[in-house]
């Protein structure tokens, strides 16, 4: 397994997200409204955590984006990277307003902890939405920036901010 | 609710087939969406693109018809309710999306259609502060196939298939809330408005194409998926409005 802070945690991200939907099939059994909230804040606080991870590999001190010079049939006079790195920037800003949709679900359709069907298609709607733009922007961001030193990475990064990535370090604890 | 998953005991009016009608589709739609997120860890597409078409012709036809022989006879008894719903005229609203969203599914289906940079939309690029928009497109028409090259044809596929499920959850959450909608706030206005004859006359144009080669694909449809109990309700109704019981 590779051992890229930005891979890890985009891995861990995504499956925290798998079980959550498992959750939210769950509410009305062993799950509640509540604890699903809990559960995606706990996402968003990650999430934060791994921007800052996606910035250590943009900035040129873990990674940096790939040299577009060496990717056969690139024009490399137009100066593309810019337009890249401003794509993912975007995917990012989606991320935090699917995540604003899922919220807006909870506290204003659901009522007194109760999901009835139309509101549980609402909110599984919401995550999925939530899911597929995360998905396409770790696709991007994995493809675009480059790892300078893999071994490194990770004890640099995840392991040596333990205290600072609480939540992230918790999920790829999980995988 | 749409009665979904409770067993119907009786059509107490011919209108009432319309739960029947629903339960199948929502049951239909179900395998829709099983099938497109299958799909999305690859395979062959041919399975969810059939079930897709059925789906998708059967919603366009139910929706058609019910604009022109249920709401469309009763637009002057629509009222305003409380909260400020208009039933017929949100209807058919209703009806408008969802078809929408059914070609826009059609549409992305041809995988050649579509954009890998969905985040870009045209709005946006209208928005941007250059004076040729033609060299704007070409910008993006170059950045897109940049980022291609960058995903990798096995990337790009997933990311279509991602998107295409996305899509069908989106329209199973509109055809859903659809059908509450209607069974909640515009049957009892049929009920109440339509006579037996003409909610007869209705549901014989929901359930027999008389435009098609084979006219009874709706009612076989709806009779195939059905349990006993209902299969027999429907049967009975259909021998009222004329359907010949084959097969």
């Amino acid at each position: 397994m590779t051992n890229c802070s930005l891979e890890i945690g985009s891995r861990a991200l995504q499956l925290d997200l798998i079980n959550l939907e498992d959750n939210v099939d769950r509410v009305g059994t062993s799950q509640s409204l509540g604890g699903i909230e809990v559960h995606l804040t706990r996402w968003i606080q990650a999430f934060g955590e791994y921007l800052e991870v996606r910035e250590l590999h943009t900035n040129g001190e873990f990674g940096s984006p790939t040299d577009l010079s060496e990717i056969d049939g690139i024009d490399t006079s137009l100066c593309l990277a810019q337009d890249i790195l401003s794509i993912i920037a975007d995917n990012e800003e989606k991320i935090m307003l699917s995540v604003e949709s899922v919220l807006n679900v909870l506290h204003e359709e659901t009522d007194g902890g109760v999901l009835i069907p139309r509101i549980r298609h609402h909110l599984n709607y919401s995550i999925t939405v939530l899911a597929v733009n995360f998905l396409d922007h770790t696709q991007l961001s994995n493809s675009f920036l480059n790892c300078h030193d893999r071994e490194k990475c990770n004890e640099g990064i995840l392991e040596g901010n333990r205290d600072l990535m609480p939540y992230l370090n918790g999920m790829v604890a999980k995988l | 609710m749409p009665l979904y998953t409770e067993e119907l005991q009786d059509l107490e009016t011919p209108i009432d087939v319309m739960f029947l009608m629903h339960k199948v589709f929502l049951l239909h739609s179900d395998k829709v969406g099983d099938l497109a997120m299958e799909a999305q860890t690859g395979g062959d597409l041919s399975a969810f693109k059939y079930a897709l078409d059925e789906w998708l012709k059967h919603l366009f036809y139910h929706t058609l018809t019910e604009d022109e022989y249920m709401t469309g006879p009763l637009k002057d008894k629509d009222k305003e309710l409380q909260d400020g719903r208009y039933p017929l005229r949100d209807n058919e609203k209703e009806h408008v999306d969802i078809r929408e969203e059914g070609d826009e599914i059609r549409e992305h289906i041809r995988e050649d259609n579509s954009r890998i940079l969905p985040n870009i939309s045209t709005s946006e690029i209208l928005a941007m502060e250059e004076e040729n928009h033609a060299l704007v497109m070409q910008r993006v028409k170059e950045v897109e196939e940049v980022v291609r090259k960058l995903l990798g044809h096995d990337n790009v596929q997933s990311q279509l298939r991602r998107h295409l499920y996305k899509s069908v959850m989106a329209l199973k959450v509109a055809e859903y809330d659809h059908f509450e909608n209607e069974e909640a706030f515009v049957l009892p206005l049929v009920k109440e408005h339509m006579t037996v004859e003409q909610q007869l006359d209705c549901v014989r144009k929901l359930l027999y194409d008389d435009n098609d080669e084979y006219p009874r694909w709706i009612f076989d449809f709806i009779r195939d998926n059905l349990g006993d109990g209902e299969r027999k309700l429907l049967e009975n109704l259909g021998s009222e409005i004329g359907v010949e019981l084959v097969g």
